[in-house]
């Protein structure tokens, strides 16, 4: 089908062309969305949240971006979301447990089911260490490792030049040496 | 050791190469789906239509004017109601007509 009927059956939020949208781009909500909270429940929320919102949005589409741009973004600020919900409510939740007397629950290490079976262990710390990184270094390394963009597209999502977007990926990955280095030095004498 | 160290961290950030995409839930377009037959039915369509921000306000302004007048009304019939009971009482022991001289005749 042509882009632009496509695109104007979707504006008409026309039932087979939601159908499609949804079948081709399901997963790539989904994997950018769990490269991004790190919990395979919050990110099937997000990708269902996001999905709901492109349909609502669908008729005030005007297609100044790429409609790949434009979903990537509503994943990204849902994410984005849907993590500060997760902080705020961690950051009751020790007056709940004080109260309740239920001992707080232990983080489980997060590690993404398309890692090879091998590399399970490193990508786990791997992950903890992308946990930690400033937002906007963790959304460009996750853009770019976990959803594999291009620096382009990664900066049009973000609404930044190219150059920021490098610069932001080599601190990103200062920072995770940094972060691992001292993890494999606590962890020396463990395995 | 320090070679060992770079070693696994170079292992940890090479970990994701050749990483799979995640699949979604095979039941997504189902769930999604049923949310927006549920947004278009009239209990959607009026819960979102209160949930707007100027509509949530102008309820709120509403209210808190009808509380306003119900307070104020409430407040005059009680005045209105004890002037009555006043005018009462004056009729029935004649005393509509003193003012406050003849109130004082007992002082020097």
């Amino acid at each position: 089908m042509d882009e632009a009927v496509y695109i104007r059956l979707l504006q008409q939020q026309d039932e087979g062309a939601f159908r499609q949208l949804v079948d081709t781009w399901q997963d790539r909500i989904y994997n950018t969305a769990l490269g991004i909270v790190q919990q395979e429940a919050d990110a099937d929320d997000i990708t269902q949240e996001v999905l709901v919102k492109a349909w609502r949005a669908l008729p005030k589409f005007r297609g100044d971006a790429k409609l790949s741009t434009w979903l990537y973004r509503i994943t990204v600020r849902q994410s984005l979301s849907s993590l500060r919900q997760r902080q705020r409510r961690n950051g009751w939740q020790w007056l709940t447990d004080f109260f309740t007397g239920e001992r707080p629950e232990v983080a489980i290490d997060f590690v993404h089911p398309g890692v090879a079976l091998e590399r399970k262990q490193e990508a786990a710390v791997l992950f903890k260490a992308i946990s930690r990184l400033p937002e906007q270094q963790r959304l460009a390394y996750t853009l770019m490792r976990i959803e594999g963009l291009p620096m382009q597209e990664i900066g049009e999502i973000l609404e930044l030049q190219v150059g920021a977007v490098e610069s932001l990926l080599q601190r990103a990955k200062q920072n995770l040496k940094k972060q691992l280095l001292d993890h494999y030095n606590t962890h020396r004498y463990e395995q | 050791m320090n070679n060992e160290l770079n070693k696994k961290v170079d292992a940890a950030l090479e970990s994701l190469d050749g990483l799979q995409r995640a699949s979604a839930s095979p039941h997504t377009y189902t769930r999604v789906y049923a949310k927006i037959r549920d947004e278009q039915g009239p209990w959607g369509i009026t819960s979102r239509w209160l949930a707007r921000p100027v509509i949530a306000l102008a309820i709120c302004l509403l209210l808190i004017g009808i509380n306003a007048w119900i307070i104020i009304e409430a407040r005059n019939a009680a005045i209105a109601a004890k002037a009555e009971q006043a005018e009462e009482v004056a009729v029935t022991y004649h005393i509509d007509g003193l003012n406050s001289t003849d109130n004082n005749f007992l002082l020097p």
